[in-house]
């Protein structure tokens, strides 16, 4: 996310490109690391978390080195000298800035993502696979599951989604910052293990998850209007995650003695 | 014989479920007692209440008259009590020494800082050689024994503390014949020195071999207990399942048709060399084999889950190239799995989910999901295989084994699969449903589908089989028809031997004398 965040910048501002190619090509960034994420993982073989764990530091360390260090905004001066050509445009502010019937944009866009997931992931055969792909690798490909194929494709998604992230966060302050994504991690994590526990559903759904990111945005803006210092912030959401993990495991327990 | 044990209408809840409600053991010293049930019948609540795993709600506990309570596995130990579990793995320290597995107990809560090497080797062979298995060496270790050697390293840690009881649950069902009978002798040792015994087992020939008595268990209550020299297995199934058992396990003959599966010269990079076998419509072939001889390897490598496999298989006719499961699905395979847990289900998942997830498209005919359908074919095999679950959106982690086998093999029937492939269907199965299972092979089977049984249970796969494949290092080594094969005759090909020794015999003679003297 904080990658397509700069590099969503950049390509208005250092290159004064058109808004279609803006929008594009930081998706297709999206979909590179997904690809170099499944790659990792099905051909290679690297454990899942320890795969996208690396990848993490290389991308962070990728945004930084490409933006070497600075954050991107209107006419920069350039460290080559003189400055930037470029500004974000108007077009382009909108999206994560303007209105639509009494709503902000983003607000739409997550709506229609978090019905198209909830969609998919409970009413369709993709959602049915992506499930038990997760829940049991070995027996969804003794049923006939390519499950290397579905992992690829998860991750591309995975990718396209934080370059979306990255896109709205860039239209909304109106700048590329550096290491944007960085605090949204833990909250991500978070906001499904909340929606895991809350809802009842006994996995990770997509409106549970829509319900956790909700929680911590509310909870996370209700202590900045309190003055709680930002570096505190962090007890906060780890404290929100460790609940939410009791809860879930917790749950797990139980579920397991009935049987 | 002095009395050593008896516990007295045990009681045991979980939440508002009843395990156990009136549950009786009685053990006389020296004494082998084979504790039977189906899965659910409370063997495994009552073994868990002598070790002290549980504690129990109601009932007592005496041992050698004197009422004791067992709250924890500590004091079950301090009473002389102790258990070798079927998962040994769980209770051996894999990169600890044997000796130091043996005492571990005494270290684990001894007062000594300090441990001598040499006391414990010398400690450990002294058990090892009172089992007579004194060819452990005790500094190896332990990750690298055999299952039955591990086996024998717990019982060794029972021995060292003087044990008076040790629970054997389930011990035999990973072992190898011969291994079996080495630990039976080793059980029988114990018996003679006066240590109680108290034996679990699904296969019923090996409790009429070690058992001096039986206690039958049926749904959380004391049946009936019998003197083994003077009861049949019969007598003990119908006290088990708590009705006659109609002759379910013998052969039936039925029709079988063209040949639907043909498969020559399959070998993959391991195991398997040269294997060539085929299976007519409506023929069921057993392929039997000790455990390690290649049966689960064949039946991945035919589903297409092994790699580098070479050979030729068709099925139908027609030539099929097998890469992946995904093709011999649509080439009319099925595959219920050894392992049904772990590689045949989604264990947390609906049983209403896991019946349509092979035929996915089925029940999604355009965008989304036809949950109606989904649920009707549930219903439908529920109804069908007589499998007890509450609902169609049952999780199958509260299914007991034989009823998660059920839907193991339900969920192909949408597919209306030519060849069905069964690896060991009725592993840890109760004898209710291995029934139930049978039934249903022999069902597929008189449709005219294909069915290739996987199984080291010779009698079992004597019973439902028209044709045996004997398996023996990763080669079928024999193929008799129905009326050739006889225990005696599969154990003897499968454990590498041949029959007709004497034209062998003739033939090295002839080589002798055939040598220039």
């Amino acid at each position: 996310m904080s990658l397509s965040t700069v590099v969503t910048a950049s390509l208005m501002v250092w290159y004064d490109m058109p808004l279609w190619l803006v929008l594009l090509l930081p998706l297709l960034i999206g979909v590179a690391v997904g690809l170099v994420n499944s790659f990792l993982i099905t051909v290679i073989g690297i454990p899942d978390l320890l795969a996208t764990l690396s990848m993490m530091y290389i991308v962070a360390g990728l945004h930084r080195t490409y933006t070497e260090g600075y954050s991107i905004y209107n006419n920069m001066p350039l460290t080559s000298g003189g400055t930037a050509p470029g500004q974000l445009s108007e077009a382009f502010l909108w999206i994560g800035q303007g209105q639509m019937l009494g709503l902000p944009v983003p607000v739409w866009i997550m709506v229609v993502m978090v019905l198209a997931a909830y969609v998919i992931l409970n009413h369709t055969r993709w959602g049915r696979i992506l499930y038990m792909t997760g829940g049991n690798a070995e027996a969804a490909t003794l049923s006939g599951i390519n499950v290397k194929r579905v992992k690829t494709s998860a991750y591309i998604i995975s990718g396209v989604f934080a370059s979306m992230a990255g896109i709205l966060f860039t239209a909304r302050v109106g700048s590329g910052q550096i290491d944007a994504g960085a605090p949204l991690l833990m909250e991500a994590v978070a906001a499904v293990f909340v929606g895991y526990s809350v809802l009842g559903a006994g996995k990770p759904n997509a409106l549970g998850t829509f319900f956790g990111a909700a929680v911590i945005g509310i909870l996370l803006n209700g202590l900045t209007i309190q003055n709680l210092p930002y570096y505190a912030f962090d007890i906060i959401k780890g404290a929100v995650l460790v609940a939410a993990l009791a809860v879930t495991y917790v749950y797990a327990k139980n579920k397991f003695s009935k049987s | 014989m002095a009395q050593l044990l008896d516990m007295q209408a045990i009681g045991k809840r979980f939440g508002h479920v009843t395990a156990l409600e009136n549950g009786q053991l009685e053990l006389e010293k020296g004494e082998v007692h084979a504790l039977l049930g189906v899965n659910g019948a409370g063997k495994s609540t009552m073994i868990k209440i002598l070790s002290g795993v549980y504690g129990q709600d109601s009932g007592e506990i005496r041992l050698d008259g004197k009422v004791i309570s067992l709250r924890s596995p500590k004091q079950a130990k301090e009473h002389g009590i102790y258990c070798v579990y079927q998962e040994v793995d769980t209770a051996i320290v894999a990169d600890l020494t044997v000796a130091e597995n043996i005492l571990m107990d005494s270290f684990a809560s001894g007062s000594n800082f300090l441990l001598s090497k040499q006391k414990i080797n010398k400690q450990a062979k002294e058990a090892l050689v009172q089992l007579q298995s004194e060819e452990i060496a005790v500094t190896r270790k332990a990750g690298t024994l055999t299952l039955a050697e591990k086996q024998l390293v717990l019982i060794a840690r029972a021995l060292v503390h003087s044990a008076k009881l040790i629970i054997f649950d389930e011990p035999t069902a990973p072992l190898s014949l011969t291994e079996s009978d080495k630990l039976f002798s080793v059980i029988r040792k114990l018996s003679s020195e006066g240590v109680g015994c108290v034996f679990i087992s699904h296969r019923l020939p090996e409790v009429f071999e070690i058992s001096d008595r039986i206690t039958v268990m049926r749904e959380g209550k004391w049946v009936n207990t019998f003197v083994t020299a003077e009861s049949d297995s019969e007598q003990i199934i119908e006290a088990m399942l708590g009705e006659t058992l109609s002759h379910e396990l013998e052969y039936q003959t039925h029709a079988t048709g063209e040949n639907l599966l043909e498969v020559r010269g399959l070998s993959d990079s391991g195991k398997l060399k040269d294997i060539s076998l085929s299976v007519k419509a409506g023929e069921i072939v057993g392929i039997v084999g000790l455990v390690g001889a290649g049966k689960t390897e064949l039946a991945k490598a035919l589903f297409g889950v092994s790699s580098s496999v070479s050979g030729s298989v068709e099925v139908a006719g027609k030539q099929v190239r097998i890469k992946h499961p995904e093709d011999a699905i649509r080439a009319g395979m099925a595959l219920i799995p050894e392992e049904r847990r772990k590689e045949g289900l989604f264990v947390h998942e609906t049983l209403r989910a896991n019946a349509s997830f092979p035929n996915l498209r089925k029940f999604s005919t355009k965008l989304f999901m036809n949950k109606a359908a989904e649920n009707r074919f549930a219903e439908d095999i529920i109804d069908k295989l007589k499998i007890k679950t509450g609902d169609t959106e049952t999780p199958l982690v509260h299914l007991s084994g034989g009823n998660q086998q059920k839907v193991a093999i339900g969920k192909w029937m949408s597919l209306d699969s030519l060849l069905y492939l069964f690896d060991e269907p009725t592993k840890g199965v109760d004898i209710g449903a291995k029934v139930d299972i049978f039934k249903l092979i022999r069902e597929l089977a008189g449709s005219g589908k294909a069915c290739l049984y996987f199984s080291s249970e010779i009698h079992e796969a004597i019973g439902i089989s028209d044709r045996i494949l004997v398996m023996c290092d990763g080669q079928i080594v024999k193929e008799l028809s129905r009326q050739e094969a006889t225990q005696e005759r599969i154990l003897l090909y499968a454990s590498g031997g041949k029959e007709e020794l004497t034209p062998n015999e003739k033939l090295s003679e002839r080589e002798r004398s055939s040598v220039p003297v």
